[in-house]
């Protein structure tokens, strides 16, 4: 559903937000898991229209992004990291809107049913000022909803969000990628893993990987180490020598455990190997140039 | 179509519940409420709803600009992104925006108008709430119009709301600081009072080329918005065609030479508009009148307002430079004017072009005291379909000089409402008219907004529009001028019709006896007046207008209306110590005469016998005159009515008009003439009557 080739974008001269990006996206809820700037968000402007890019192609459906751009946006819906409603209006009014704005009938039992989806229903005729930030999210995924679109990228969607609504959240995408193709773009592991387990990592305005969560966790077997340090002068040589994934410190007798991977081929003494998670293998992968480094 | 209809109600509906922009309603009513106008109790004409919207448009525009600038760039971000990955929202964005901003600000600023309207419902009839509402929405479209086109725009530009809001608030501020009487291209405020009710002049004019360039120049930025906010708006770019691109800038091209057409008209008005009286050549016109044995004229006006051809004959009695002394328009001047010898001291004239009222014309205006003083020289107006001809008037080359024939040639179209002319005849779809020998002073008023009416029960030629209140004023004058009538006509053939006369400064009183009543009656400016007062003013109105005998003398006129511009030092006219005082006792009489129960002649002339020793008689009296000689000479003409018959004193004024050169006569003259036709001296009256 969604390819892009050799996509390149420069924000003026010199700034590369987009480096030769290949993807290929099949139906289902596909992750886009990269860091913060990673390049993200500039990826889902470029295939939503709102961006023009540099060089290479884009299609969504079959549509190329720049040249039949009507024919994409008739296809897609966004549901964009930042985004501002219309404080004065009720989620119905805004869902008219919508489809107003996509070219639909205003149907009114389609927008109770999106928003019956969303667990709106008892706010519907609420003020859209007066919500919590997950009501607005929520909000927001109705909206991507209502004109039925086979495409749709959300760009950081659960950022923001507490616990509660980031498990509801998962849960309505998987459920969404049923049907539709959604693009997941988040730096959340979570949310990749709750959701799909398709993904590309993106890093620096390239692809680093793609392919299975499976294959992402594979890469960090054996690489992955849980250890005991005083703290300290050791614990200040330890974080210097290694990839710190987490620690936790014990005042009482002074020590810190720690899950690392080694950042040279030099196991620390009383390593502990351990089960790799897709958190691990993701860090490990989008560190991959300092542990290159100090290798 | 129906889709867009509802992506501008949506924007309507976003606009509206934006509580902020009900801020508008809160200063369109406080500048309702604080309007002197609005709450003045006597009337609430369409004139008083013109000035109350032109203020409050001037401040809510400034204010709307801001919002309108806020709105338009509410979802020109990127935490717009849900909007713009939709496909009807880029076309249609601006356009959507700008008729949401327009009618939203349409509808906050209405309760304004329905409150005026409510309120003039007591003093109009339909035709006056009619007409008021459209000088509102006249006031409103042009205004609103370019404010939201230049919140787009400087949103388009800039794209941050503080700095754009500051940019639209700037040029907003910009245009209203540099107000100006003078007719100016971004003249922003509307001086639309004259013009647009009554359709003519050099405001009326510039006023609707004002505000046609402020809509063409709006709607050529709006398509120039339209085309920009392809290359500048998200989603947009790349998207333009070159067909659709070509069609923009067709149309961007077409408003902007529109624009610059009527700008380009407004200024050259402006040349004629701005320029003022030719005094030397006016003072010259006596010696140059006194040398003509005969001056015909030949005026054809076309559909357009235009005079088309004017042919002026004249012989001279004694030779005289006329060459130069041609008192026309400068507008009529603007194409060479050619003065031709066919023989000795025979000459013809010829000469054309539009006719552009300056602004000297204006009584109402604040002038120079040297203007002010030369009356309405243009002697009438011709604008479009619409005419006003007096005999005297800088439409002919010799303006102060009477005519002894004339043939006045019009498009059959115009709507002739008054003619004085001897004949006339059509042909080939123009009327010709002719006037032979004495001309009298109104020749001919042709599609003014009247209609025949009465006012008591006297035929009347009225204003369509007229509200109850300035009918009040008509009817209190008209009373005044059969009540003069009955005392000192001798006129035997007179029509006793009343006109409304639009635009000149004075009433007339023609020698066919036809009472040409000026629209704003003196008495219209003085809501505060008791109505002693109001029943003398009137009668002063009537009385001086027959005074000057069928012409029209302003002098005299602003003379009672702003007595300070006969009170300087510098006086410009004659002697203002006899004229003044005894047509005022002259209105005291009528309209006490008239009216008694409201106006006691007897005890308002022993305020002005008690003036020189009590103070407090001078804030009693109705009219204050600052000489001594004026108070004196109405206390004597009190005393030599008291003398005389009843009745006989009206002959003596009825005399004394007969009498008289000119509007004015000074106070040994008035004494001795008094003496002639009574046999008493005003200055010996207490020898002459003992019983005073």
């Amino acid at each position: 559903m969604i390819v892009t080739e050799h996509l390149g974008k420069f924000y003026g001269k010199d700034k590369q937000a987009l480096d030769d990006v290949n993807l290929h996206v099949p139906r289902g809820v596909y992750g886009l898991l990269g860091p913060n700037g990673a390049g993200k968000s500039t990826l889902i402007r470029i295939l939503s229209g709102t961006l023009k890019p540099t060089s290479g192609i884009a299609k969504v459906a079959g549509y190329d992004c720049v040249k039949e751009i009507d024919e994409v946006r008739k296809r897609i819906a966004v549901i964009p990291q930042e985004f501002r409603l219309y404080p004065n209006l009720n989620p119905i009014e805004f869902l008219e809107y919508m489809l107003i704005l996509s070219g639909k009938d205003i149907d009114r039992s389609l927008i109770m049913k999106r928003l019956a989806q969303v667990n709106l229903e008892e706010n519907a005729k609420k003020r859209m000022g007066s919500f919590s930030g997950g009501m607005k999210q929520r909000v927001a995924i109705a909206q991507a909803l209502i004109h039925e679109p086979q495409v749709i990228f959300a760009d950081e969607p659960t950022s923001g969000l507490d616990p509660e609504e980031r498990v509801r959240f998962r849960n309505l995408f998987s459920e969404i990628g049923l049907e539709k193709t959604v693009l997941l773009s988040t730096h959340i592991t979570e949310d990749i893993t709750a959701s799909t387990n398709k993904l590309s990592v993106l890093n620096h305005g390239k692809i680093i990987f793609s392919g299975s969560t499976r294959e992402l966790i594979n890469t960090a077997g054996g690489k992955v180490w849980s250890c005991r340090i005083r703290s300290g002068e050791d614990w200040e040589k330890f974080k210097s020598r290694n990839l710190i994934f987490s620690f936790t410190l014990d005042p009482d007798n002074e020590e810190v455990t720690a899950l690392y991977s080694p950042k040279t081929d030099a196991l620390e003494r009383g390593s502990e190997p351990l089960e790799p998670t897709l958190e691990y293998a993701y860090m490990l992968l989008v560190n991959q140039h300092e542990i290159g480094e100090s290798g | 179509m129906i889709n867009y209809l509802r992506q501008i109600r949506f924007q309507f509906v976003v606009f509206l519940r934006e509580k902020i922009h009900w801020l508008l309603l809160v200063f369109g009513l406080i500048f309702l409420f604080t309007s002197a106008n609005f709450w003045n109790n006597d009337t609430f004409s369409p004139a008083y709803i013109n000035s109350i919207s032109g203020g409050i448009f001037l401040f809510t525009s400034i204010v709307y600009g801001v919002f309108a600038t806020r709105f338009f760039l509410l979802e020109v971000s990127d935490q717009s992104q849900i909007q713009w990955a939709r496909s009807r929202f880029r076309t249609d964005f601006i356009s959507a925006k700008f008729f949401a901003m327009f009618f939203g600000a349409l509808v906050l600023l209405l309760p304004t108008l329905v409150i005026m309207l409510i309120r003039g419902a007591a003093f109009n009839n339909l035709a006056g709430l009619l007409q008021g509402a459209a000088v509102w929405f006249y006031l409103f479209v042009p205004t609103f119009l370019f404010v939201t086109v230049l919140s787009i725009v400087s949103g388009l530009l800039l794209r941050k709301p503080a700095l754009a809001m500051i940019l639209t608030l700037l040029c907003l501020i910009g245009l209203v600081v540099r107000q100006t009487n003078v007719p100016d291209l971004l003249m922003y405020q509307t001086f639309g009072r004259y013009g647009l009710l009554y359709g003519y002049g050099p405001i009326g004019e510039t006023l609707r080329l004002n505000r046609s360039y402020f809509s063409c120049l709006s709607i050529g930025l709006l398509l120039f918005a339209l085309l920009i906010g392809h290359f500048i708006l998200p989603a947009n770019k790349a998207k333009l065609t070159w067909t659709r691109a070509g069609m923009w800038f067709f149309l961007v091209i077409l408003f902007s030479a529109g624009t610059y057409f009527l700008g380009s008209r407004l200024n050259d008005q402006k040349k004629f508009i701005v320029a003022g009286p030719d005094l030397e050549t006016l003072h010259k016109q006596d010696e140059i009148c006194e040398a003509l044995e005969s001056y015909e004229l030949t005026v054809t006006i076309n559909n357009r307002g235009t005079i088309e051809k004017g042919l002026a004959l004249v012989k001279l009695k004694k030779d005289v430079s006329i060459r130069e002394h041609l008192l026309l328009l400068p507008s009529l001047k603007a194409k060479p004017v050619t003065v031709q010898e066919s023989s000795e001291g025979i000459y013809r004239i010829e000469y054309e072009g539009d006719f552009v009222l300056p602004n000297y014309s204006y009584s109402m205006l604040i002038q120079a005291p040297e203007i002010m003083s030369v009356g309405f020289l243009p002697g009438g107006y011709i604008d479009h379909s619409k005419l006003l001809l007096l005999s005297h008037g800088q439409w002919h080359p010799f303006s102060k000089c009477d005519l002894t024939g004339l043939v006045l040639t019009i498009p059959e179209t115009f709507t002739v409402n008054y003619s004085s002319a001897d004949s006339s005849d059509t042909e080939n779809g123009m009327t010709r008219f002719h006037w032979e020998k004495s001309l009298p002073e109104v020749l001919i008023i042709a599609g003014a907004d009247y209609e025949e009416g009465d006012l008591n029960g006297q035929k009347a030629l009225l204003p369509k529009w007229l509200d109850l209140d300035t009918r009040g004023h008509y009817e209190l004058i008209q009373t005044r001028f059969a009540g003069l009538m009955e005392r000192v006509a001798v006129e035997t053939s007179r029509k006793d019709s009343v006109i409304i006369l639009p635009i000149v400064g004075s009433s007339i009183l023609d020698k066919n006896g036809s009472f040409f009543l000026r629209s704003s009656p003196v008495t219209m400016f003085l809501p505060g007046a008791t109505p002693a007062k109001k029943e003398i003013e009137a009668a002063l109105e009537v009385i001086q207008a027959w005074w000057s005998q069928g012409t029209v003398d302003t002098s005299l006129q602003k003379c009672f209306f702003i007595p300070q511009s006969c009170l300087r030092p510098s006086r410009s006219t004659p002697d203002d110590r006899s004229v003044m005082p005894l047509l005022y006792y002259f209105s005291l009489k009528l309209a006490s005469e008239q009216n008694p129960e409201t106006v006691n002649l007897e005890s308002i002339i022993q305020l002005y016998q008690t003036r020189s020793t009590d103070r407090s008689s001078a804030f009693a009296v109705p009219r204050l005159f600052d000489e001594e000689e004026e108070n004196k000479l109405l206390v004597s003409l009190f005393q030599l009515d008291q003398c005389v018959s009843d009745g006989e004193l009206w002959n003596v004024l009825a005399q004394l008009r007969e009498e008289k050169s000119g509007v004015w006569m000074n106070y040994e003259d008035l004494v001795s003439a008094i003496e002639q036709l009574t046999g008493y001296s005003l200055e010996r009256l207490e020898q002459q009557c003992p019983s005073n």
